[in-house]
């Protein structure tokens, strides 16, 4: 349970360093991807405290969720198929088919609320998808690993 | 498995309508329901498609969650139809209060993320209980 709860909290903000620096590195490159509707309007999204603070948000919500999810990966361990590295990998899809595509489908289909969804799902474009798809190999693979 | 095939869509069918109603009942109250032509376009037709899409995703997520639910029937507590309760509470956590608190905080979406979590919590109570209710594991 203890170490379920370190390798979940671990995973998480070390995923979350990584996907912060390389959307940072891909907005440096491609210039602003800002997909993020905010109230105030897109216009926000160009304020450096506003980007912070959705790093810290991001930070802070990987880190917990990172935590319960270590603890159900200890819990179901010996159920989850697969060895090591894989055996993570199927644990995390199974978290982002749960959490991300069914709550993006109703978000989606039920509320007409397509942009979130699909920010959820697939971070929205090819550069989010690449940082969504590293974030989430690379969690799973520190998941896996520990 | 065999089992789980027909329980889990029947359960769906009963997450999908506790679905529509929540939503019916919920999404006014919080003014989520913004469609790209106004509030104006909430009309009986488009309600009852709604509906209707609400139940063929509670069949088609009920039988998903139906199938995890067989698999890893053991590891849930309880017993009977407080099994299907706790699972069903295992998912509204993982799909609606953890994805809602992302919707929240890293992308401003609030109200849609306490539409998730309210009508959520409806939704999989509902659909836990059906589950615990009709699922019966093979020996």
């Amino acid at each position: 349970m203890k170490s379920g709860i370190l390798a979940g909290a671990i995973a998480g903000a070390v995923a979350d360093i990584a996907v912060i620096a390389s959307v940072y590195v891909m907005m440096l490159i491609f210039g602003n991807i800002g997909i993020i509707e905010a109230p105030g309007g897109w216009e926000i999204w160009r304020d450096p405290s506003i980007i912070m603070l959705l790093a810290v948000a991001h930070l802070s919500l990987d880190i917990f969720w990172g935590m319960i999810a270590g603890v159900a990966y200890a819990f179901l361990y010996s159920l989850i198929p697969g060895k090591g590295v894989v055996k993570g990998l199927y644990f995390g899809l199974s978290i982002w088919v749960i959490k991300d595509v069914a709550a993006g489908s109703y978000l989606a289909l039920t509320m007409m609320e397509v942009s979130p969804a699909v920010i959820l799902i697939f971070h929205v474009g090819c550069i989010w998808s690449c940082a969504w798809i590293s974030l989430q190999t690379f969690k799973v693979i520190r998941i896996g690993l520990k | 498995m065999k089992n789980i095939l027909v329980v889990g869509p029947i359960a769906g069918v009963v997450l999908g309508i506790v679905s529509a109603i929540s939503s019916y009942i919920f999404g006014p109250y919080f003014r989520i329901l913004e469609a790209p032509g106004g509030w104006e376009i909430w009309d009986l037709s488009l309600i009852r498609l709604f509906a209707l899409a609400a139940i063929s995703l509670g069949v088609i997520w009920g039988t998903i969650m139906g199938a995890i639910y067989a698999r890893f029937y053991d590891r849930v507590p309880g017993k009977g139809i407080l099994k299907g309760l706790y699972f069903g509470l295992l998912i509204w956590l993982i799909k609606d209060i953890m994805a809602g608190s992302y919707l929240a905080l890293t992308m401003l979406e609030i109200p849609s993320a306490i539409i998730l979590i309210i009508n959520g919590f409806f939704m999989w109570s509902a659909y836990g209980l059906m589950l615990g209710y009709l699922y019966k594991p093979t020996k």
